[in-house]
């Protein structure tokens, strides 16, 4: 069939230029529903925005405008040390990021350019701790890392548990596995090592699965909410997620929300920036292991 | 005594089974036997060395009743999770030893090759382990080590800040189906009824995993496909169309919590009633009322995850080999026939990869969106699984009873990834091939 | 090159010495939850440290009772625990059984003053005494107290011709009946306005049967001598109670808000009655402020059938930890003394709406007429001033308390939305909750007293 339409297209090019543009019109309406998407997606942060100027009197009048209260509240979370979250947040989201991508890259290497026995058992091990979310173990992790080796309140028990990602091994194995071999015979035929090969040739083939991986890895780690909250008590090096739920420090007596919505507007910047900055890269990455 | 008869009887019905259905599909009725003998003997064994055969002790029991048919039949709890236990664990040696003969079999077949495969590097005998090394150390110690851990807290009577523990047999599983604190009620809205148990919190629990998994993947796709249906028409702006778009999949499971907390929070003055009141509508009780908050998670965490999903459909849609559409074209297809017959086949695999993402992301980390935006409340009408393992585990400290509900998510796991393996499987090509 | 991995060794051994030596001063950590308590860092913060040189007190915010306990728990594990960790009324008996805490009296021994600070225990009111013994004994220091009381927006009463001005804070309703008085007239004289809301949860049960002089466990809630065994929620008092409650739910009358943003509603004047902690009391006011209305406030609407025994406390209290240096606790004794200051008692009242737990706290106060000016503010001490002090209003002593809690709010939100059998709802409560008691024991033995 496709032959077939691809003949009639090249005998026919007034037809293909009426399908091409009945396909892809530049019609209004496809324009306005676009907005509404873009309204709808980007209201609440919008909102957000807003109640971070304002103070909670205007913001339970529903007022539209921003309101006077924004240096108050800014005063407010750099009081709470969101700075310090901050950065906190980023060093630890790197630090993770950084060891998932090396040690998936080194895993991915292993299982797709050596052989040794029981490999196939080994990517086994591996595939099958993607059916163990984190969610499953966190009781008995919280025991392991918290009483067993006394990390608790450490930055330690926030990158080494995380660090090795049967997610990001599957990517590289499928990615490398898509490289031709002749590539790593060439290298090999060249004298170099496993190491030079993965530095001079896998590396620059690679950049965007390690884009997609660092991109969704880094949005990931800035985002854990969970087992920061269980494990770090240390204001010092906690991390923003968590901090966000000090900013909100009603108990019996009421929520500020000025305050709540700066810290979460602050928060979002970073991952949305690298998301909508990255976003071709990823989708490439993605593509790539996906589909050639 | 009573246990060697357990053991017998396990081994004896494994027997009866398995070589019933092997002799079904017409795979021989003696081999059937022998392994249903020895995966049952296995099975009860493997699960009831470890359970010191508590299940047998009339001590242990715990019963709840079940209305079958308008017939009220008390059932022990405890023999009946060490009955399914033993048959899952040995079927699950069924399965292993079923392939182990395969692999035996086969194995005549492919003699190990000194020579490499194409590409690999020759006379690195060590590096593949020091490259592998700390990938594998950290999933035994932080993955395995704790999965398996779980399995021996499950049994216990254990209290976090406490250094007591006493084991308590199956009585943390039995609870979780004996708990008789509140109605289960699960209806589909126009369709009438789905299910209704009476005084069954964890399934409440449960249903409220489901209901959140369902309609998430449901509301993120269609909307996701609608919405990358526009943005990849070619258009001017299509790009700045997209990035304002998919932005919100970078935002925090907190933030959408909170952000949404206060745009659906405040009864009828809240701000998305104030909103819809302009049109003339009825204030919506949001986060008060169960079902409303329900729909209200099911919305933030769509809202949330929906710009990947648009993303991914975008990128879909855009390789969608334009030939077909105009051939679809020729032959008359107006737009919705192509979209049904030629774009949806064309990215079906994206579909199945966006669903099973979604799937996995609406069970295991709704934590932060729920517990920001409705605390799994009002009650437990939002307490999902992972919620209330928190609940349990940390907040009531009760470790035991959290670990067992760990196991069952875990079983809920195998059961997602069985499923994601058999229908991706088969309709879906990975990687390199 | 052994010398110079050596030396780098000291050096690296001596930096955070170094850093330490210019601060020779006793550090108190004190960890609590009053994030948006300016008074705390403001002016305690730098007042305590002004008048006890010799002492560093660092505050630490944390997000919520419950989140502070496990912190703390893991900071215990860690063998670094702060010195004062501030507690909550719904989880007393866990933290004694823990093993963490010094029981306040044992530090104090029997001193008249720490510090040149008077010991003001004997000072403290009502049942915030009571809540935090054993044996007549302090455990823990009473601070946060709080106790559940009915704000009014006075401008919506008197538009409904229910109160006779914005000042007659008699009109809001006191007795369970009375809220169905007033309730029929609001719920009738206007459309949107919702007459009366309060939360579903364990601490109105809590005060209701602590106000109809009933237990909620065996054993006088466990301080008759013996340990609790079994919990008495399926008695007639619960019943009572809860069928009062679902007979507000079924008339219209009460709204269950969830853990929405309610203050939006109370600002908007769609809200007419709202039982909540006293500690509530100065965003309460404040919103009305905001908004052009008067809030006034009246006592927990009792059970006008049965004889008024005593409402309970809420809140909280402050924990000391055990197996501190002694100049560290004497410093953090010092602090928690320092808190039972008059002037201090006063200030922490008018920054929340918690009571000043101490008399002379209290008589400062009345001293500077704050209560004249501001009656809202009065109305829980003279609640809990009536209350009798006895074993119904002390609170129960079992450690599995905080998991009990818990279990209430599913029992009344099964019985508030989906029309379960009260009593046997609270049947099955019991049960559930004897159980949990039972595995409690079963780990952490009781000791009777």
């Amino acid at each position: 069939m496709t032959a077939l339409s691809r003949r009639r297209a090249v005998d026919h090019p007034p037809l293909l230029r009426i399908v091409r543009d009945q396909l892809s019109a530049n019609r209004w309406y496809i324009h306005i529903l676009l907005w509404i998407a873009v309204i709808f997606m980007g209201f609440p942060l919008f909102y957000a925005a807003l109640v971070s100027t304002q103070n909670n009197a205007q913001m339970f009048r529903l007022q539209m405008i921003p309101g006077n209260s924004f240096s108050f509240n800014l005063q407010t979370v750099l009081d709470r040390n969101i700075a310090r979250l901050m950065f906190n947040t980023f060093a630890v989201a790197t630090m993770v990021t950084l060891g998932k991508v090396v040690l998936s890259i080194f895993s991915g290497m292993a299982l797709v350019y050596f052989r040794f026995p029981g490999k196939s058992l080994v990517f086994g091990f591996i595939l099958a701790a993607l059916m163990v979310p984190g969610e499953v173990t966190i009781i008995a992790l919280f025991r392991l890392v918290a009483l067993e080796l006394g990390w608790g309140n450490t930055w330690t028990a926030l990158v080494v548990p995380a660090v090795a990602s049967p997610t990001g091994v599957f990517l590289f194995r499928q990615h490398f596995a898509s490289i031709t071999p002749e590539l790593s015979e060439a290298a090999q035929l060249d004298g170099a090592g496993p190491l030079q090969f993965l530095l001079r040739v896998l590396l620059p083939l690679s950049r965007n699965t390690v884009t997609a991986l660092v991109v969704i890895m880094f949005i990931g780690a800035w985002n854990s909410y969970l087992w920061p909250l269980l494990i770090v008590t240390n204001p010092d090096l906690q991390v923003i997620q968590v901090g966000l739920s000090t900013l909100d420090d009603g108990v019996e007596i009421g929520r500020t929300w000025g305050p709540i919505m700066l810290g979460a507007v602050i928060a979002s910047i970073p991952p949305i920036a690298i998301f909508v900055l990255m976003q071709k890269q990823f989708l490439q990455g993605f593509a790539l292991t996906r589909h050639k | 005594m009573p246990a060697f008869l357990f053991t017998c009887l396990a081994s004896a019905l494994g027997a009866l089974v398995v070589g019933a259905v092997l002799k079904r599909r017409g795979r021989g009725l003696r081999g059937g036997l022998a392994l249903g003998a020895v995966a049952g003997l296995l099975g009860s064994l493997a699960t009831m060395i470890p359970l010191q055969y508590c299940v047998l002790d009339p001590e242990n029991h715990m019963f709840f009743e079940l209305s079958v048919l308008g017939q009220t039949i008390t059932v022990n709890a405890v023999a009946l999770i060490g009955f399914l236990l033993v048959i899952v664990v040995a079927w699950a040696f069924v399965l292993a030893i079923d392939r182990l003969r395969h692999h035996w079999l086969a194995r005549g077949a492919t003699v190990w090759k000194a020579d490499t495969a194409p590409g690999t590097f020759i006379g690195y005998d060590f590096s593949p382990w020091i490259f592998l090394a700390p990938t594998l150390v950290g999933l035994a110690v932080f993955t395995y080590y704790p999965a398996a851990q779980n399995f021996f807290l499950g049994t216990q009577l254990a209290r976090r800040g406490v250094a007591n523990t006493a084991f308590n047999c199956l009585d943390n599983f039995a609870s979780l189906i004996t708990s008789r604190l509140q109605d289960a009620h699960y209806y589909i809205l126009s369709d009438g009824f789905i299910w209704h148990a009476e005084n069954a919190r964890y399934l409440a629990v449960f249903g409220n995993s489901v209901f959140f998994s369902v309609f998430i993947v449901l509301v993120a796709n269609v909307l996701g496909l609608a919405i990358a249906l526009l943005a990849s028409q070619k258009i001017r702006g299509a790009s700045v169309y997209r990035t304002l778009i998919i932005w919100p999949y970078a935002i925090s499971g907190v933030v959408v919590g909170i952000v949404f907390a206060i745009l659906l929070g405040g009864g009828g003055s809240g701000f998305l009633n104030q909103f819809l009141q302009l049109f003339g509508a009825e204030p919506a009780p949001f986060l008060s009322d169960a079902w409303w908050a329900r729909a209200s998670v099911v919305a933030a965490a769509a809202w949330n995850k929906l710009g990947f999903n648009v993303l991914i459909y975008i990128a879909a849609l855009q390789a969608v080999p334009m030939e077909l559409m105009e051939a679809a074209s020729i032959d008359g297809a107006n737009a919705w026939k192509r979209f049904l017959n030629v774009t949806i086949p064309m990215i079906s695999p994206y579909i199945f990869f966006v669903v099973f993402l979604n799937l996995n992301y609406s069970f295991f980390d709704l934590y932060a969106v729920i517990d920001n935006l409705t605390e799994g409340g009002p009650v437990n009408a939002t307490t999902n699984l992972v919620v209330d393992i928190i609940r349990v585990g940390v907040e009531s400290r009760d470790i035991g009873k959290a670990a067992a509900q760990s196991i069952v998510l875990f079983m809920v796991v195998v059961g997602l990834t069985y499923m994601q393996f058999r229908v991706m499987g088969r309709r879906v090509t990975y990687g390199a091939d | 090159m052994k010398r110079t991995i050596v030396l780098m060794l000291m050096v690296l051994l001596l930096l955070p010495s170094l850093t330490l030596a210019q601060d020779d001063r006793i550090t108190i950590r004190f960890w609590h939850i009053w994030g948006n308590v300016t008074w705390l860092p403001e002016v305690v913060e730098p007042a305590f440290e002004a008048a006890f040189p010799q002492y560093d007190l660092e505050l630490r915010v944390l997000d919520g009772y419950r989140n502070a306990y496990d912190l703390y728990t893991l900071a215990q594990e860690q063998g670094d625990p702060p010195e004062l960790l501030q507690g909550t009324s719904s989880n007393t008996q866990a933290p004694r059984d823990s093993g963490f805490f010094k029981p306040l009296h044992e530090a104090i021994a029997g001193r008249a003053e720490i510090n040149g600070i008077p010991v003001r225990l004997d000072e403290i009111v009502g049942p915030a005494a009571i809540f935090y013994q054993l044996d007549g004994e302090y455990y823990e220091l009473p601070w946060n107290a709080s106790t559940p009381i009915v704000f009014g927006n006075m401008d919506l009463l008197v538009e409904a011709g229910v109160a006779a001005d914005v000042n007659d804070f008699a009109a809001i309703p006191s007795t369970w009946a009375e809220v169905h008085e007033v309730c029929a007239i609001i719920v009738e004289k206007f459309d949107d306005v919702d007459c009366i809301n309060f939360g579903a949860g364990g601490w109105y049960f809590e005060n209701a049967l602590a106000m109809q002089g009933a237990y909620m466990a065996n054993n006088e809630n466990g301080r008759g001598g013996d340990c609790v065994t079994e919990v008495l929620f399926n008695s007639q008092e619960a019943v009572d109670y809860l069928a009062w409650h679902k007979s507000l739910e079924e008339a219209g009358y009460w709204v269950d808000y969830g853990r929405a943003e309610y203050n939006i509603t109370w600002a908007d004047s769609k809200l007419a009655l709202h039982m909540t902690s006293s500690a509530a009391a100065r965003g309460r006011v404040e919103i009305g402020e905001g908004n052009g209305f008067t809030v006034g406030a009246d006592r927990m609407p009792y059970n006008q059938d049965v004889e008024y025994v005593g409402n309970t406390v809420g809140g909280g209290m402050i924990l000391l930890t055990d197996g501190l240096e002694p100049e560290v606790e004497e410093g953090a004794l010092t602090f928690l003394m320092y808190l039972l200051e008059p002037e201090n008692i006063a200030n922490w009242h008018k920054s929340t709406g918690y009571i000043p737990v101490t008399q002379s706290g209290f008589d400062y106060l009345e001293a500077e007429g704050w209560f004249e000016e501001n009656p809202t503010f009065a109305v829980a001490t003279n609640q809990l001033t009536n209350s009798a002090r006895a074993p119904q209003t002390a609170g129960a002593i079992f450690g599995s308390f905080a998991q009990v809690y818990q279990m209430y709010r599913e029992v009344f939100q099964n019985i508030l939305r989906n029309d379960a059998d009260i009593q046997e709802s609270l049947d099955r409560l019991k049960a559930e909750a004897d159980l949990l008691i039972e595995e409690y024991n079963l780990l952490v033995p009781c000791e009777e007293m």
